[in-house]
């Protein structure tokens, strides 16, 4: 899976992020998923609700990687909800360990997502928290959804997709295409940003 | 965002979640088995246990008025055991050695489970070899042998065995194999001569080829289990398995002999007919109470079901495309012996030192359940036989292989020695036992070792 090292600073003390920055600065390495500090320096814990500075997303070398990570589980889900649909069409078990397969790699892809995803919640403060709460809770239901359609998914034949399946697959389908419609207007106010 | 709104969309899909339901064991045994409704649960019902081996001086239970001795200890694997006339017992020991390939993501969690149910590290025993047939001779006829040798080694994955005049037959778990054998030999040197082929292939998921002779010696019959559950590795898999193949042993030929048998074992002949009997594992991940695995005789072209159907007409929700014109013909087996139990040993009792009651009844090896939390199996159970005909239910004969939610040992192989004991192959426990009737007559006079 992904390698980079996560280097979260969460602290509340001044000094304690500035000489982590220290250590860092001025150029990081491109494998250090670097957790930037706002422009003070300063790291928001999930208490400080004061915290209402400008803050960017998280970023490898300079590029936001949720944005990176999130359209993958939305993709393989979608996906998942095709090849059930052609296996109902033709039953062949092929499709079946294609379903499989896409509903894993959504579920490992959407679970990084989903823990970054915490981590720009928090970094929000609770004044911007409100325009991300709805993409995440959709994304969560579609993860938590795609979960348990794991499950079912590991069934050996038919009843692994007809009937709960498939249902499961299209309500997830429909929950992370709509987690990826409320990304845009919760990524300006996030990033407090106009585009 | 309103919190409740959020909490109910992200807990909706365990509405999915199914139910259990109780099935008396009782039930489903004999020729109509209670089968429940499928049920196939979100995350399987899974029970295995940890694996210990057995204690020094411990043993398992027999009834009253038997006793048991190990007569083999420190093997490695042993799973199938054959008595000769000459009071020479031969133990396959066997041991498969690849994994199966990778076809979902499901595949490498039940590799761990079975991986747990046949552990050997944590048994305390560091298994010498495997892939061998081992020799114990007991020259002088007391049922407690003074001499063992590796008979024969290097073979691949073996399981079924079956001695014809002057050859040994050994079925490796991708070839039937001959060998020059005359009674009395404790050492093979002779390369093997290859019978026919058998199913193996990357999967090879059913690996233990069991086998046997015709009386007459002109036939063998080798049953190749399923390469999967209920079909899901495809239709392209299952060639020439779930069946009991007809091998003449001349000439390599061999044709299909019954077919839809999931994962058969224990081929034998019943005593003084032409009836080829046999114990088959049913399928899995229907519930904890479906299918009962079963002991059968086995008729000339029988389609028994498997994938298609259980128990005659009972279709396998699971299977598309089905096949209505392979239903109507599946046959109903004799004799269900419980879900989930693993029976893959059987012997008929030909001896004459148990009490009357014994006199051709069946011996069956249940090696245990894993897709139960409540075990089923872990035993050797008897079933008493009349007219040629399983009869009443099975009885436990050699029990306390679970103890304190450990594993000590697992039956699998059996066989009746010359003296009329039962041999028990114990894989994960690395050990033979030999029970016998306390209140038996004296041993035959000891044939001359050779």
């Amino acid at each position: 899976m992904l390698c980079p090292i996560l280097v979260a600073q969460i602290g509340s003390g001044h000094s304690f992020a500035a000489a982590r920055l220290d250590v860092i600065s001025p150029e990081p390495p491109p494998f250090l998923l670097v957790i930037s500090p706002d422009s003070r320096g300063r790291m928001i814990d999930l208490a400080d609700s004061m915290a209402r500075s400008t803050r960017t997303p998280l970023t490898v070398a300079g590029h936001p990687v949720y944005s990176a990570l999130l359209p993958v589980p939305i993709v393989c889900f979608l996906g998942a909800l095709l090849t059930d649909i052609a296996y109902v069409g033709a039953p062949d078990m092929l499709w079946l360990d294609f379903s499989s397969w896409l509903l894993f790699a959504g579920l490992v892809a959407g679970g990084f997502a989903g823990a970054l995803l915490i981590v720009e919640l928090v970094r929000a403060g609770s004044g911007r928290r409100g325009a991300l709460t709805l993409h995440f809770v959709l994304l969560l239901a579609a993860w938590i959804t795609e979960i348990f359609n794991s499950l079912i998914h590991a069934r050996d034949g038919w009843t692994a997709v007809a009937g709960t399946g498939i249902t499961l697959s299209a309500i997830a389908a429909v929950l992370a295409l709509a987690a990826g419609w409320f990304w845009q207007s919760a990524r300006r106010a996030l990033s407090g940003e106009t585009r | 965002m309103n919190r409740r709104f959020a909490l109910t969309l992200a807990l909706l899909p365990l509405a999915a979640c199914g139910s259990k339901r109780e099935v008396d064991p009782n039930s489903q045994y004999g020729p109509n088995p209670v089968l429940p409704e499928p049920n196939e649960q979100l995350v399987a019902d899974v029970g295995v246990f940890q694996v210990t081996g057995w204690p020094a001086g411990e043993a398992p239970t027999v009834p009253a008025g038997f006793k048991i001795e190990a007569i083999a200890t420190g093997l490695s694997n042993p799973r199938n055991v054959l008595a000769l006339p000459n009071g020479d017992v031969l133990i396959v020991e066997s041991k498969i050695e690849r994994s199966e390939p990778v076809q979902r993501p499901k595949d490498p969690i039940r590799g761990l489970i079975m991986a747990r149910a046949h552990g050997q590290s944590q048994s305390g025993q560091a298994p010498g070899p495997s892939n061998q047939i081992t020799l114990l001779r007991d020259s002088n006829g007391d049922g407690r042998p003074d001499g063992r040798t590796v008979l024969v080694d290097r073979l691949n994955a073996p399981f079924g065995i079956a001695v014809v005049g002057s050859d040994l037959y050994v079925a490796n778990t991708d070839a039937v194999v001959r060998y020059p054998f005359a009674p009395g030999t404790t050492r093979i040197t002779a390369p093997p001569v290859k019978v026919v082929g058998l199913p193996a292939g990357p999967i090879n998921h059913h690996w233990t080829k069991s086998l046997t002779a015709s009386p007459d010696g002109s036939r063998l019959y080798a049953s190749v289990g399923s390469n999967s559950n209920a079909l899901e590795r495809g239709i392209e898999a299952e060639k020439d398995r779930a069946a009991i193949l007809e091998i003449d042993p001349k000439t390599g030929l061999y044709k299909v002999f019954a077919s839809g048998l999931r994962n058969p074992n224990g081929l034998t002949f019943y005593p003084g007919t032409n009836t080829l009997w046999t114990v088959v594992n049913e399928r899995d991940e229907l519930g904890p109470d479906l299918v009962p695995d079963y002991m059968t005789s086995v008729r000339p072209g029988g389609f028994y079901g498997w994938p298609y159907s259980y128990y005659g007409q009972h279709v396998d929700p699971r299977v598309r495309p089905q096949r209505p014109d392979l239903v109507a013909r599946a046959i109903s087996p004799d004799y269900a012996l419980s879900s989930h139990v693993a029976a893959l040993g059987l012997a008929f009792y030909t001896g004459a030192s148990f009490p009357a009651g014994y006199g051709g009844g069946a011996f069956v090896g249940e090696h245990g359940s894993w897709n139960r939390t409540d075990p089923h199996g872990y035993k050797v159970a008897f079933i008493r036989f009349q007219g040629g005909r399983p009869v009443g239910i099975p009885q436990d004969f050699v029990t306390g292989f679970l103890k304190d939610g450990k594993a000590r040992g697992r039956p699998v192989g059996v066989t009746v020695d010359r003296t009329g004991a039962l041999i028990v192959a114990d894989d994960v426990g690395n050990t033979v036992w030999r029970v016998s009737y306390a209140a038996a007559a004296p041993a035959p006079v000891p044939a001359p070792a050779g």
